[in-house]
């Protein structure tokens, strides 16, 4: 027996049997039809993640602004200090930040019905999704706002600002980089909520990854969600911090 | 001018009354550099407050060019505000903002335009002297430098007072010189009325035409620096300290008296007289002479011999143009008890 046939006798039966293994391994990712599923399941992730961020951005900074305000005492009216520290700080940031995510998401099924007409969809996620980071992008208003200087603060108002030139031409220019900071913070933990709200009828790129690789075992699937999930978290990280020392001129 | 009267200010602070100002009355005259010295926590910050309507007084008014301001709220507030510059200690400029645009901030939120408001923050750059910085970032300028822009800026709105809150106390003294030296000038050709809270004697000696020593929330002494200094009180042992090196111990038995002089009486040869009335040459123990608000100043410290006829020496002295303290015995270590 020569040595070249024993090593063909003994190394092509291993080779046949891990090769089949692979092929069925990346198998799933060789048809046309899933590269469209994760396109549009990609496509759908970003809507939910991009109207979620505008509106979580527009209202938090409202809120994360009277919250900052309240706190302090002395720029807004007696009556809106009261309100905002009653109503805003305790009943919606505080509670809406207790309850987990999860569960959050499922009471809110119905105001979603009301609201968009449907539960269904991207779409209808943004609302649960919305309404679970606004509290959270409202906190990290409050205390980027917070770390503005005091004396700059009097500063504005001994030169004669108004309310609304104190917060629109000091207080928010100020804590300009702490806010672009908050944004990203709230874009990435957007990327893994709307992961979730995918599983609730969302859609989106964290339904495909449960019902490919979680239900069907197609595990490659899983990876590829993965590996998309990571480098879009980067990139908007990378972002991000890119703009925060933009603005930075401290 | 700048008028306060009887103004008094009370917090409640941990369930208990503090009476942070107690009737504390001031007048500056227009084009007049006025001084308020004080330790910390002696009310300086309290009453800066009040002077700029951050704090609103308990009782008492203060009054601007007339206007009493301390009763505005609302608009009028923010308008009488427009009419006072404040110069803070660290000068707490907007770091979002350029130079041009932090000493623009004044004339922005009054509503002047643009080109209008950019014009005349340069033209204020360069009256403090830092032409070319227009576009710089307040963290790429130093300390002196922010604080012309500080300056820059409190002047931009065109106030008829200056108040200055320890306006170089976070300063090396190369800048804190550039700085009291601008006011100095603000003064002279905008001819403001200046009022600068410090803890620093040396600032007092260098820019004020008047001074008051604030001390646990009442003026105690009040006057033109030469009344204050003549009149021989807290403030001219602060003003006019005599060096501690150079103080030779009292030995026991022996009486120093710290003698005073002001102006013309600075010539005269004081340790001479009390010599000559003694009967021996007696060794000065201590001395400063300086020069206060364009005029001179002498402070000597000498030592008499046990059994000198410490009255009569006084009496001569007294007589001769100077002030005189009373005796200051020598106590078991060798300091002087005042």
């Amino acid at each position: 027996m020569s040595a070249a046939i024993l090593g063909h006798a003994l190394t092509s039966p291993a080779a046949t049997v891990a090769a089949p293994a692979a092929s069925e391994f990346w198998a799933p990712l060789r048809s046309k039809g899933i590269w469209k599923a994760i396109w549009t399941a990609f496509g759908e992730t970003m809507t939910m993640v991009v109207v979620s961020g505008i509106a979580t951005v527009i209202v938090g900074l409202v809120l994360g602004v009277l919250l900052w305000a309240g706190a302090r005492g002395g720029i807004l009216p007696k009556w809106l200090d009261t309100v905002v520290n009653v109503v805003l700080s305790w009943i919606i940031v505080n509670i809406t930040r207790s309850i987990p995510y999860a569960i959050l998401m499922l009471t809110l099924i119905p105001f979603t019905r009301i609201l968009v007409g449907t539960s269904i969809g991207p779409l209808a996620a943004t609302v649960a999704l919305s309404i679970g980071t606004i509290p959270f992008f409202a906190r990290l208003v409050e205390s980027a706002l917070r770390e503005v200087d005091r004396g700059k603060l009097d500063a504005a108002a001994v030169m004669g600002s108004s309310r609304w030139q104190l917060i629109t031409k000091v207080v928010l220019p100020e804590a300009r980089p702490a806010l672009v900071a908050a944004v990203t913070t709230t874009v990435v933990t957007l990327v893994g909520y709307s992961a979730m709200a995918g599983l609730i009828g969302g859609g989106g790129l964290g339904r495909l990854a449960y019902n490919y690789g979680y239900q069907r075992f197609e595990w490659s699937i899983m990876l590829v969600v993965l590996v998309i999930m990571v480098v879009l978290v980067q990139l908007i990280q990378f972002l991000g911090d890119r703009l925060t020392r933009l603005v930075d001129h401290r | 001018m700048i008028t306060v009267s009887h103004l008094s200010k009370e917090f409640v602070s941990a369930g208990r009354n503090v009476r942070a100002l107690e009737d504390v009355s001031l007048t500056v005259p227009d084009a007049e550099i006025h001084g308020i010295v004080g330790q910390s926590g002696a009310g300086k910050s309290t009453l800066v407050r009040c002077l700029t309507l951050l704090e609103t007084p308990s009782s008492g008014t203060v009054t601007i060019n007339g206007e009493d301001v301390a009763a505005l709220t609302g608009a009028q507030l923010q308008q009488a505000r427009r009419r006072i510059g404040l110069v803070f200690q660290h000068a707490n400029l907007f770091d979002a903002r350029t130079a041009l645009d932090n000493v623009a901030y004044p004339l922005e939120i009054a509503g002047v335009s643009r080109s209008e408001r950019r014009a005349k923050a340069s033209e204020l750059l360069e009256l403090v002297g830092l032409k070319g910085t227009e576009k710089a970032y307040p963290a790429q300028l130093s300390g002196g430098q922010k604080q012309r822009v500080g300056i820059a800026r409190a002047l931009a709105a065109e106030p008829s007072v200056l108040l200055c809150d320890e306006p170089t106390s976070a300063l090396d003294p190369a800048s804190t010189a550039e700085v009291l030296q601008l006011i100095k000038d603000v003064r002279d050709r905008l001819g403001l009325t200046v009022l600068v809270i410090t803890h620093e004697m040396s600032v007092v000696k260098t820019l004020c035409d008047s001074v008051s020593l604030l001390q646990s929330g009442s003026i105690v002494e009040s006057g033109s620096v030469e009344d204050v200094v003549a009149s021989n009180g807290q403030l001219t042992r602060q003003l006019v300290p005599l060096p501690d090196l150079s103080v030779t111990p009292v030995r026991p038995g022996e009486t120093a008296l710290d003698v005073l002089a002001v102006g013309d009486a600075v010539d005269r040869p004081f340790v001479a007289e009390a010599s000559r009335v003694v009967g021996t040459d007696l060794p000065v123990l201590a001395g400063s002479i300086e020069t206060l608000a364009g005029g001179r100043v002498s402070r000597l410290r000498i030592a008499l011999p046990a059994g000198a006829d410490v009255d009569a020496v006084r009496a001569a002295l007294v007589g001769h143009g100077a002030q005189v303290s009373a005796p200051l015995a020598a106590t078991t270590d060798g300091e002087v008890a005042a």
